[in-house]
């Protein structure tokens, strides 16, 4: 299926705001890192965190239908 | 008690134990900075008892579009200095405690140990993590803001058994990567929002308030008003690892295969007779008139360390690969900052 994903930060610079991606259904977020890093390339260089459905996910969760957050880290204060 | 905290006071939830339990806090401010000065006068204001402010830094010109606890006068002055002047003229009743110093793996124990909570309004990674394991190892909560262009997260940790910074990015990334305010900018209301969204949480932690909002990240973009509040578990793993460490390990960036020669100012007083190269174009602006500063085109002596250094970092670190040099090292700072060291070592 087609899943929305939204960039943050840099992210939004680098692969736009909003793109999406085809995967199948049910497949883990270690599984989804891994198809991120092969379609956006660079992603790899930067520590991120996903989130779905107003929260963080760990690498074991499945994925539910909802849109994908990619979050960086912001450095400046 | 006075009349100066009467509009807190007058809050239902507030009251007399919460105001009494802000006048016994003991809050360190790390960064006096944009977000420092957005959130130190709530601290003040309010009746924070004693604040601590830390940061090694003077004002720059650069500074004032964002940093308004400063003004022109001020511009070569250390910023804790100059803060704990303007919040004791703002409230007298309370204590400030200057400490114009690197906040750094050896010291940052003892600096936050007897402390209440640490708010971490710094403008780098290398920092922000050592907050965060010296927190964590010290079991004392912290705040952290942090920006980018014009967005910002803010997010209340280790309070209660609560989550840590490690939890939402367990490794500090390389800062070639994600480029700070001195790279990209920052848009000056931004830094009043985050620290706006900061002092709220701190001053609920300190007065002992029910409704800290632990465990969620909160996100805003002033370009949009799109804003989140994402909910994060504690990693128990990431927890232990740095509970259980001997001592407080430097944060090593993971700037890949040339991060050895990359050096920080605060790295800086480790060297014996360094000597500094500048590697900018000829003439360029600002220009430094120091004992210990050459031009690249001078012939650099094998027995001293050797630190180049540009605007940025990043011609420096350019040619840190290319000069054939026993111990050649770049500055990965800004070149304001590195100006600022300079006349600090001058004074002293």
């Amino acid at each position: 299926m087609e899943y929305r994903l939204n960039f943050y930060g840099p992210f939004e610079e680098l692969f736009g705001a909003h793109r999406t991606i085809q995967l199948e259904e049910g497949i883990h977020f270690s599984e989804l890192r891994e198809k991120l890093e092969e379609a956006f390339k660079g992603l790899d260089a930067y520590p991120y965190t996903l989130a779905q459905d107003g929260a963080m996910k760990s690498d074991e969760e499945e994925l539910s239908t909802s849109a994908i957050e990619v979050f960086p880290p912001f450095s400046g204060g | 008690m006075n009349t100066r905290y009467d509009r807190h006071m007058k809050l239902k939830g507030w009251g007399v134990q919460a105001q009494e339990q802000l006048r016994t806090a003991h809050a360190v401010v790390v960064g006096a900075g944009g977000l420092g000065s957005a959130v130190l006068p709530y601290l003040a204001s309010a009746g924070v008892g004693k604040i601590s402010v830390v940061d090694y830094d003077r004002v720059s010109l650069s500074n004032l579009q964002r940093q308004v606890l400063y003004a022109e006068e001020d511009i070569s002055r250390l910023k804790a200095e100059v803060a704990a002047e303007k919040l004791s003229a703002l409230n007298r009743e309370i204590e400030l405690v200057v400490l114009s110093q690197v906040f750094e793996p050896h010291t940052a124990e003892n600096i936050i140990r007897e402390c209440d909570l640490v708010i971490d309004c710094t403008d780098n990674f290398r920092t922000r993590y050592l907050i965060n394991d010296a927190c964590v190892r010290t079991d004392v909560p912290f705040i952290f803001g942090a920006l980018y262009t014009y967005s910002g997260q803010m997010a209340v940790c280790n309070y209660q058994g609560s989550a840590t910074y490690r939890c939402l990015f367990k490794e500090p990334p390389t800062d070639a990567v994600i480029p700070n305010c001195a790279e990209i900018g920052v848009f000056s209301p931004l830094v009043a929002l985050i620290g706006s969204l900061m002092a709220a949480e701190a001053l609920k932690v300190l007065a002992g308030l029910e409704s800290v909002q632990t465990d969620r990240l909160f996100t805003y973009d002033l370009l949009t008003h799109q804003q989140h509040a994402l909910a994060f578990k504690a990693d128990v793993n990431a927890i232990a690892r740095i509970k259980n460490l001997n001592r407080i390990e430097p944060i090593a960036l993971n700037d890949c295969d040339w991060n050895d020669q990359a050096l920080y100012l605060s790295d800086l007083e480790e060297l014996k007779d360094p000597l500094f190269v500048d590697v900018r174009e000829a003439g360029e602006h600002p220009l430094l008139d120091y004992p210990e500063v050459v031009a690249l085109s001078q012939k650099l002596p094998n027995d001293r360390p050797v630190i180049l250094f540009c605007a940025s970092g990043k011609r420096a670190h350019h040619w840190a690969q290319k000069i054939e040099h026993e111990n050649v090292y770049y500055l990965k700072e800004d070149i304001e900052d590195f100006i600022h060291y300079l006349n600090h070592m001058k004074h002293d």
